[in-house]
């Protein structure tokens, strides 16, 4: 039994912690209203072009799901989403706000100061393969570090919305365990605790669960999924057909820096149209075998 | 008396003049290291910046002090600064914090510290290079700022890389401060030049501060090592057994409550 140090109001019973925490009240009316829409967005390194006119749009509470073979293009959009790279060109908004630049007088985009993407950021959560915890804090550190000195939240509080974060996603028992403590599974749920503290619109997920052991996956999937069923508009870019085929509204398939299929879940997978995405899935069940 | 009974002497039972000589060595020392780490951290993280210029000052600082003799550096910056700044900065009589000092030690002090300042500054820089991108990205992604990400995320961690050659180049400090006999500061190689002048007798009072040098170089590497030691173990570990140091290095990440 783990006691805490301070008093802490204790939330009601089966009070989901998991939650969408851009879709307040105050957004209701305009719920219809995609909360990403990407449009045309090219990016090159040098010589290779990475992403060749990309759009998509993300409606609200839905998971969106993209496949496709390594290379295609699928982290760079997630990255580029989050303005960790810039784009050459094309536009990303985020409940109807362009990230990472402003239109001027003439309607041209103007990369926007470090310190405004910084804040536009706060509504992207981002979830990265390789966890990228802080190894010099704890579990419950690593939770509350950017509520507390990003949003300026009071430390109490902010742990005690940490530790019930953590609590989700079933790992109350090692708030006080430094990242070297745990395993794979275990850092990859507290990277998805961290992220969700900062109540984002919305989730990228970046192969989260690709260099884990096999035995972690199923519990970092559980957390997804649960997340996925509170609502939580989502886009993961996985390897896992299985969460794809059940978590998924919709599924989106790259290759070579282009979308070349895109639909309704159940639709895609019973009978994906192109040739391309008939050949990458039977290959990913041929190996999942 | 021979040189062996003088050589004994100045070990078992040193004058007035030698113990001021060696609070000196040890006080300019420390002050000299304390101004290095920070010049040496503003040039690390200038040499980040997204600035041009700042980026471009950083590299000719290191490139100008690791370039140049660093006794060249003392007699320039002792006898110039008062050409170049137009007054004497570096007066008879001087108060540094609660030492009132001579002018001269100030100027060694700061000479020191410019000059170590530079190799400090390579030592961060690759401490600072030696944190994973994906932290940093992390950092970001969460809506954190630059410069709240170098302070909360990189630094502390950066300490603990950043910490075992900066005992080293402590060590070596010890040793520079001799070079500011030349500019007549009064520390431990002044006093035994002083004696050695009288007497004409080299070996007994050289050796001797030999003796006293590595005395001192002694005593850090044990406490050098005691400090390396404890960092070397994992975080939740140094927390426990050594709270002092826990605090000095991860000052930076636990909030006072």
């Amino acid at each position: 039994m783990l006691i805490r140090a301070h008093g802490r109001p204790q939330q009601g019973q089966g009070a989901h912690v998991l939650r969408a925490g851009g879709s307040s009240e105050t957004e209701q009316g305009e719920s219809d209203a995609p909360v990403l829409r990407a449009a045309d967005l090219v990016k090159s390194y040098g010589e290779n072009v990475v992403l060749r006119g990309v759009s998509l749009s993300l409606q609200r509470g839905k998971v969106t799901c993209v496949i496709g073979p390594s290379g295609s293009g699928k982290t760079t959009l997630l990255r580029c989403i989050n303005v960790l790279e810039n784009i050459d060109s094309g536009t990303i908004e985020i409940n109807g706000d362009v990230i990472g630049y402003r239109r001027d007088a003439a309607g041209a985009l103007q990369p926007l100061p470090p310190r405004q993407v910084a804040r536009q950021r706060q509504q992207i959560g981002l979830v990265f393969q390789r966890f990228n915890l802080w190894p010099h804090m704890t579990a419950l550190q690593n939770v509350c570090e950017a509520p507390v000195h990003v949003l300026g939240m009071r430390r109490d509080q902010a742990e005690g919305e940490a530790y019930d974060l953590l609590a989700e996603v079933g790992l109350s028992e090692k708030s006080n365990a430094y990242p070297s403590q745990l395993s794979g599974g275990q850092q990859q749920r507290v990277a998805i605790a961290r992220a969700l503290a900062m109540k984002p619109a919305l989730m990228l997920f970046d192969e989260a669960t690709s260099a884990l052991d096999p035995e972690n996956v199923g519990e970092v999937l559980a957390v997804m999924r649960s997340l996925a069923e509170s609502g939580m508009t989502m886009l993961v870019v996985t390897h896992e057909m299985e969460f794809a085929r059940h978590a998924a509204h919709h599924v989106v398939m790259m290759d070579k820096g282009s979308i070349i299929e895109e639909g309704e879940a159940a639709a895609f997978f019973a009978s994906p149209t192109s040739a391309r995405t008939r050949e990458f899935l039977s290959g990913m069940l041929r190996n999942a075998r | 008396m021979s040189n062996w009974q003088i050589f004994l002497s100045r070990l078992d039972s040193p004058d007035s003049m030698f113990w001021r000589a060696f609070e000196a060595t040890i006080l300019i020392a420390i002050f000299a290291q304390l101004l290095a780490v920070l010049l040496g951290l503003a040039s690390a993280l200038a040499g980040r910046s997204r600035v041009w210029s700042l980026r471009a000052l950083s590299q000719s600082y290191v490139l100008v002090i690791r370039g140049t003799p660093v006794i060249v550096q003392i007699f320039f910056i002792y006898f110039g600064a008062a050409l170049f700044l137009g007054f004497d900065p570096f007066p008879q009589s001087d108060s540094l914090i609660l030492f009132s000092v001579n002018g001269s030690a100030v100027a060694g002090i700061v000479a020191l510290g410019i000059n170590d300042g530079a190799y400090m500054s390579e030592i961060i820089r690759s401490g600072v290079n030696a944190i994973e991108r994906g932290q940093i990205e992390a950092a970001t992604s969460l809506g954190m700022t630059h410069s709240l990400t170098m302070r909360r995320i990189v630094l502390p961690q950066a300490a603990r890389v950043i910490i075992p050659p900066l005992g080293n180049e402590f060590n070596g400090m010890i040793k520079n401060t001799s070079l500011l006999a030349f500019i007549g500061v009064y520390e431990m190689f002044f006093d035994a030049e002083t004696h050695y002048s009288q007497t004409f007798k080299p070996v007994p009072y050289f050796l001797a501060v030999a003796v006293w040098y590595l005395l001192l170089t002694t005593i850090w590497t044990f406490i050098q090592g005691y400090i390396e030691s404890s960092l070397d173990i994992d975080y939740r570990v140094v927390q426990r057994s050594h709270p002092f140091l826990h605090r000095l290095t991860y000052a930076f990440t636990h909030q006072p409550r």
